[in-house]
């Protein structure tokens, strides 16, 4: 890129909300991408005419049919670096709960009488296609998009935050909602949210996925002690990052048994 | 001659919709207006969750209007238990509603409805004169942000709870932002005139209305469905309103006996142009109501974020901290109608004995406009067609048309993708 330059960057959804596309609309947002750099593309609010290549793509929602893998590999192509925009690029987000479902049944209650569907399971981004940096969270956090955005129009490498939500919610001197009596997925999430769902009494649904080494093995434990089963731990955390948590579930168990 | 018009993923709209025409004999044969996300279920999603839990999930239905899908939730998930809300919990959902609903027009009118009307792709190019309609955008867009944010705990998907208590920083904070609704009052005004001054095609034509009525205010959160052909009661809707489920498209088509309808706020000015506050009535002095040109759905709009801002500073001053008791969960069936920005949205409930979800159905606003939608279109390039206009002209019009309806595509597209053999 040359000096003064500014980033060509395209901001799409695939199957969404919208809800993470808005985020970039809104204030302060807005204003900073508007003036560090040049949109080329952004079908929310503006003809989709460029053809051209990207040096950032952000991308918004979950993979949940074929026309959003065609509009994956095609922007991929086109683009230098591709960001995962929000908690369904990143980890599924809530369309990802259907791959802990009974599917069949899940087809038969919404369509009784048609049922000859090829719609495959619901899945994040980075299933189908590489991708470069996440924002995570539903919506994604305006401060961590700020900082991202400033990072990059500087070329400085951008760190995701990997401590669980519970060492942000003691900063901000919430009281414990696991202590409480609720089941709070925060000792096992990643962090970075400032823990807003437990500073605002709504225990944490692990929307930014596990934080890194989450035991979820000792978790389950302390939970079992407070009188709950595993298959609620298991439906809280497919609310989100089920498809995540899973990951991390196979390598902890891997991991026990060596 | 046979040929076809074919619009594939329509910019400016939220979410992603392709359009295609047959004409014959310059005639419109076939139009068909489809949603193209892939589906995501969610009233699927939520069957067997339990109660605490589904408005976390419906909320992300839309990033638009999820303020409206988390009060239709809780109203209906009361209403199957039992529960009757205070006031203050009403005023902190009206509150959340009349933010969402000012964001989401000001974001409509200025980002997607204006660059048609001023020859431009995106608002982003608006030249230096008239950056002024940026930072009134901005400006509209942030206040609604605001209100949401102080009794909702953030901008998109607010925290939504059953008999949330209402402490004392949500009085003095909302208290606080009344001074600022009142100062944005002139950009409101300005948004009116401006919207007021846009010239729009003539496409007049009768149509039923449909909205939440009731005789004390200007129906939000709660009321009996109003039509033209009259008054239905909540749990009627599915007798009159009935889905149809389209091949073509992911999302489902509504009729209302039979016969298309239009929702949104074009509907709420025809319904209940008297509940409007004096201030806001006077700009509808000039024009000939009932509306009937889908167009002026921008005017509807426009008109309704002034009697938004007085609204909110009225009832901003009447809420007081609440500490309601712990509920308890009940078996029952309940359902909720409320005005959203783009219309009348419908959840419904049953709750098991076991206190989980056993059955949920949600009409959204767009699935009831596409119908009317879809004969708006017909009959505006068939208008077209006679006046000889080329296909660029034809394909603008018809942009701008699917863009004055306002729809919302992701919440439309709530049921699975169909594939017939």
């Amino acid at each position: 890129m040359k000096k003064n330059e500014k980033l060509k960057i395209g901001i799409y959804g695939i199957s969404g909300c919208a809800g993470c596309l808005l985020t970039f609309l809104y204030e302060p947002v807005f204003r900073e991408i508007s003036k560090i750099f040049d949109i080329k593309s952004f079908p929310l609010i503006k003809e989709d005419k460029y053809k051209g290549e990207f040096d950032y793509v952000f991308i918004e929602g979950t993979v949940c049919f074929d026309d959003d893998i065609i509009m994956l590999k095609e922007l991929r192509n086109r683009a230098k670096k591709v960001v995962a925009l929000g908690a369904c690029a990143h980890v599924g987000g809530v369309p990802s709960m259907r791959n802990f479902m009974d599917n069949e049944k899940i087809i038969k209650f919404v369509y009784p009488k048609y049922n000859h569907l090829k719609s495959s399971l619901p899945e994040p981004i980075d299933k189908h296609i590489k991708v470069d940096c996440y924002l995570p969270q539903c919506p994604p956090s305006k401060s961590e998009i700020l900082e991202f955005i400033k990072c990059i129009a500087r070329d400085i490498e951008f760190k995701n935050y990997e401590d669980p939500v519970c060492f942000e919610c003691r900063k901000m001197g919430n009281l414990c909602l696991l202590d409480k009596g609720k089941l709070c997925l925060g000792p096992v999430t990643n962090g970075g949210c400032e823990a807003l769902c437990p500073g605002n009494k709504v225990t944490c649904y692990g929307c930014r996925g596990p934080c890194r080494d989450a035991n979820l093995k000792a978790f389950l434990e302390l939970l079992k002690e407070k009188g709950y089963t595993s298959k609620e731990l298991e439906e809280k955390m497919q609310t989100f990052a089920g498809l995540k948590f899973k990951e991390e579930e196979e390598k902890v168990s891997k991991w026990l048994e060596k | 001659m046979a040929r076809e018009i074919n619009l594939n993923h329509i910019c400016k709209v939220e979410g992603h919709a392709n359009l295609s025409l047959k004409i014959e004999n310059n005639r419109v044969e076939k139009c068909e207006l489809k949603a193209v996300e892939g589906a995501r279920f969610f009233e699927a999603l939520v069957v067997g969750k339990k109660v605490k839990d589904v408005q976390e999930i419906v909320s992300r239905i839309c990033g638009i209007c999820s303020s409206a899908h988390s009060v239709a939730c809780i109203q209906a998930l009361e209403e199957a238990m039992g529960i009757k809300a205070s006031r203050q919990q009403e005023i902190i959902r009206e509150l959340l509603m009349i933010g969402e609903r000012i964001r989401s027009h000001a974001t409509h009118l200025y980002f997607l409805v204006l660059p048609d009307y001023y020859n431009i792709s995106s608002a982003l190019q608006l030249s230096e004169k008239n950056q002024d309609k940026i930072d009134d955008a901005v400006s509209l867009i942030s206040l609604g942000n605001k209100i949401i944010e102080i009794v909702g705990g953030r901008e998109i998907h607010p925290f939504l709870g059953i008999q949330d208590s209402i402490k004392k920083s949500i009085k003095e904070n909302i208290s606080r932002k009344i001074e600022e609704i009142e100062k944005k009052k002139e950009v409101i005004e300005k948004t009116i005139n401006l919207f007021l001054s846009l010239k729009y095609p003539k496409l007049e034509r009768k149509t039923d209305y449909l909205s939440l009525y009731n005789s004390e205010n200007y129906a939000t959160i709660s009321g009996k469905i109003k039509s033209q052909s009259g008054m239905i009661i909540d749990d009627d809707y599915k007798k009159h309103l009935q889905e149809n489920i389209r091949e073509y498209a992911t999302s489902k088509f509504a009729l209302k006996d039979k016969k298309p309808y239009m929702v949104g706020a074009m509907a709420r000015i025809n319904n209940s142009y008297n509940q409007l506050d004096k201030e806001t009535k006077k700009f509808l002095k000039t024009i000939k109501l009932p509306f009937n040109n889908p167009f002026q759905n921008n005017i509807a709009q426009a008109i309704e974020l002034l009697h938004l801002a007085n609204r909110a500073i009225k009832i901003s001053s009447e809420l007081e901290t609440d500490e309601p008791e712990e509920i308890k969960i009940k078996d029952g069936r309940g359902i909720s109608a409320v005005e959203a920005p783009r219309g009348t949205l419908f959840h419904e409930y049953v709750i098991d004995k076991e206190g989980k979800i056993s059955y949920c159905n949600i009409i959204t606003p767009t699935v009831q406009n596409l119908n009317m939608m879809e004969q708006d279109i017909k009959m505006l390039v068939n208008f077209l067609l006679a006046k000889k206009s080329n296909k660029e002209k034809i394909v603008l019009e018809i942009e701008k048309l699917i863009r004055a309806y306002d729809p919302c595509f992701s919440c439309s597209t709530h049921f699975l993708k169909v594939n017939w053999e």
